[in-house]
């Protein structure tokens, strides 16, 4: 069987095999006649299940990270009271969590609530047990924790170095936006040097979130790769093509006047009407463009580009209200 | 790790307080290894070490105590997918596991067995799908990374792909391209490693502040490098060269560097270019 370990499907799947254990768990807690901590231990697989299910239908990054602080919360509340009953059993339930935390969370949210489960766990652990054996505990849990933090951090900073040193955009192949400024740079510097023009060209995918909202990262991604190769086919070697992660792709057109970009614009937007782009159906582009004045810097020149698009797509929104 | 030592030690635990307190002398061991060959690729000797150790720990640990100190099995799996690569720690898990299950059906009481065989299931799912998310990642970013992360120069696998655009580019401008190509022998300069690694890093460094900001330059396979020249001809490039030269690091600059130079004619490749440097490869004074 292929697993997708993308964080979110991967999420979805750990959530849903922790959901399993936890009814199996349930199960012999039932068979050894632990029935004050059965209901508690029920609560963590149905949190777990319902979670398991949000994360496999959910397609917004930013609910899924809501979702998971939601649920670990309910699982710790749940697990401090299992603790306040049955603590042996309890703190063994609670070394589980904090490599979960690590997993899910952003790496400072996992500390916050790493931390207020410590602390709630010690002060519970102090009214069970004598000093020495909550001491115990609580370092152990506080070494678990520390590991798997450690294990997180690492992780975290080897794909942020990664993320910094990479040029090419994953979803659609093309270059990604930190590149187009360095690309900037470079190209007005050289245009500088031997007089030629330069023109940027954006153009924008409309309502791209809610493409991906509806049809996936799947189908998403691969209507970007084929965009960006259609674009490849009629440029000409030299002209390069970036996307910033949003759906609006970047098009750096060395040598370039402000009449062939105009060309070159209504030559991209009548191909693009042309095609079928699959389960999506038909794409709505804005587009704009800009060329490089005299002394101009980077960061206008991108500048002006993007606000023509903005411009069309809002001149785009007020027509469809009209309508 | 030192102070669950002096917890056992405090409450008589003799024995477990000396093991306990080697495991934390191993890490210790360990972390000094690390720090002072930090720049080297450090050997996975006490790596494995630690985990074997761990391992006969847990299990003479849990016997003394009668399975007190349980909890020891559940840092195996966490250690073993910090430490090793997924695949090592996958191996290392599995032939854990028995071990683990026989620790807990032998010294766990029965009420809590289920609970620690969960425990434990759990800690090493979600140590496996961290190393796993961890190593798809690694897969998906390392081909989309264009630069050399020491010297900041392009891989070598970007050369032919860039170099044929710029031929392209100048052919249709009607404008000069060349190509330089720099071969530094460190390894007569420097018998030590760590020098020769700097030594290269120096030479990188050099180069970048001799371009123009769209001039692009590439580190190929023995220490050389090859930089595109758009809108340049023979003659600035040679005096560039020499520029270049007498500002590289002083063991470098006798007899050291050769520099190559191949200037676009009609009908050149990338391919035929990089040959052409390559075979003008001299020293230049």
């Amino acid at each position: 069987m292929f697993i997708n370990m993308a964080k979110d499907p991967a999420l979805s799947l750990l959530y849903g095999l922790i959901s399993a254990a936890s009814v199996v768990l349930s199960l012999s807690h039932y068979y050894f006649g632990h029935y004050n901590i059965l209901l508690s231990n029920i609560t963590i697989a149905g949190i777990f299940c319902f979670a398991s299910i949000f994360s496999y239908l959910n397609r917004n990054r930013d609910y899924s990270n809501i979702l998971s602080l939601f649920t670990l919360s309910a699982v710790a509340l749940a697990m401090q009271y299992q603790l306040s009953i049955e603590p042996v059993l309890g703190i063994n339930l609670i070394y589980s969590f904090p490599i979960l935390v690590y997993f899910v969370l952003p790496l400072s949210w996992g500390v916050a609530v790493n931390t207020a489960v410590v602390i709630s766990t010690l002060s519970q652990l102090l009214n069970h047990s004598d000093l020495y054996e909550s001491l115990r505990q609580i370092i152990v849990l506080v070494l678990i924790g520390t590991c798997s933090l450690c294990y997180a951090y690492l992780n975290h900073l080897k794909q942020s170095n990664l993320l910094k040193l990479a040029v090419t955009d994953y979803q659609s192949g093309a270059y990604n936006i930190q590149h187009l400024q360095f690309k900037l740079q470079q190209e007005i510097a050289r245009s500088q040097v031997n007089g030629r023009t330069l023109s940027l060209l954006a153009m924008s995918i409309d309502d791209y979130q809610q493409i991906l909202e509806i049809h996936g990262r799947d189908t998403s991604e691969k209507t970007l790769k084929e965009i960006r190769m259609s674009f490849v086919r009629l440029l000409r070697a030299g002209d390069e093509i970036f996307h910033n992660g949003k759906g609006t792709f970047f098009i750096l057109l060395p040598n370039c006047p402000k009449e062939g970009v105009i060309v070159l614009k209504e030559r991209l937007l009548k191909h693009m009407d042309n095609i079928q782009w699959g389960d999506v159906g038909e794409l709505q582009i804005n587009a704009g463009f800009a060329t490089l004045y005299k002394g101009e810097q980077a960061s206008g020149f991108f500048q002006r580009a993007q606000e023509q698009v903005q411009q069309q797509q809002e001149n785009a929104l007020r027509l469809l209200a009209f309508n | 790790m030192a102070a669950m030592a002096l917890l056992d030690y405090l409450n008589s635990n003799l024995i477990i307080a000396v093991l306990t307190g080697g495991l934390a002398l191993v890490l210790l061991i360990n972390s000094a290894y690390l720090r002072v060959r930090r720049h080297h690729q450090p050997k996975q000797i006490l790596e494995w070490f630690f985990i074997a150790y761990l391992a006969l720990f847990a299990l003479v640990v849990i016997d003394q105590q009668h399975g007190e100190y349980l909890y020891w099995v559940y840092f195996f799996p966490i250690a073993a997918f910090f430490l090793f690569r997924l695949i090592v720690a996958l191996f290392l898990l599995f032939a854990f596991i028995p071990l683990a299950l026989f620790i807990i059906q032998t010294y766990a009481p029965p009420l809590t067995q289920a609970q620690s065989i969960y425990t434990f299931a759990a800690i090493s799912t979600v140590a496996l799908f961290l190393a796993s998310v961890k190593s798809r990642t690694n897969k998906l970013l390392e081909p989309l990374i264009s630069s050399d992360a020491d010297t900041g120069a392009q891989l070598e696998k970007f050369l032919r792909p860039a170099l044929t655009t710029e031929i392209t580019r100048a052919e249709r401008e009607g404008t000069g391209l060349l190509l330089m190509y720099i071969s530094v022998d460190v390894f007569s300069a420097t018998k030590n490693k760590d020098k020769q690694e700097a030594m290269v890093k120096m030479v990188a460094q050099t180069i970048t502040s001799s371009l123009r900001l769209f001039d692009q330059y590439y580190r190929i396979q023995n220490n050389n490098f090859a930089v595109i020249l758009p809108h340049t001809t023979s003659q600035e490039a040679f005096d560039n060269a020499k520029a270049m030269q007498q500002k590289m690091p002083i063991e470098l600059q006798q007899q050291k560097i050769k520099i190559g130079l191949a200037s676009l004619n009609v009908g050149d490749t990338a391919e035929s270019m990089i040959v052409l440097a390559r075979q003008g490869l001299k020293y230049v004074y």
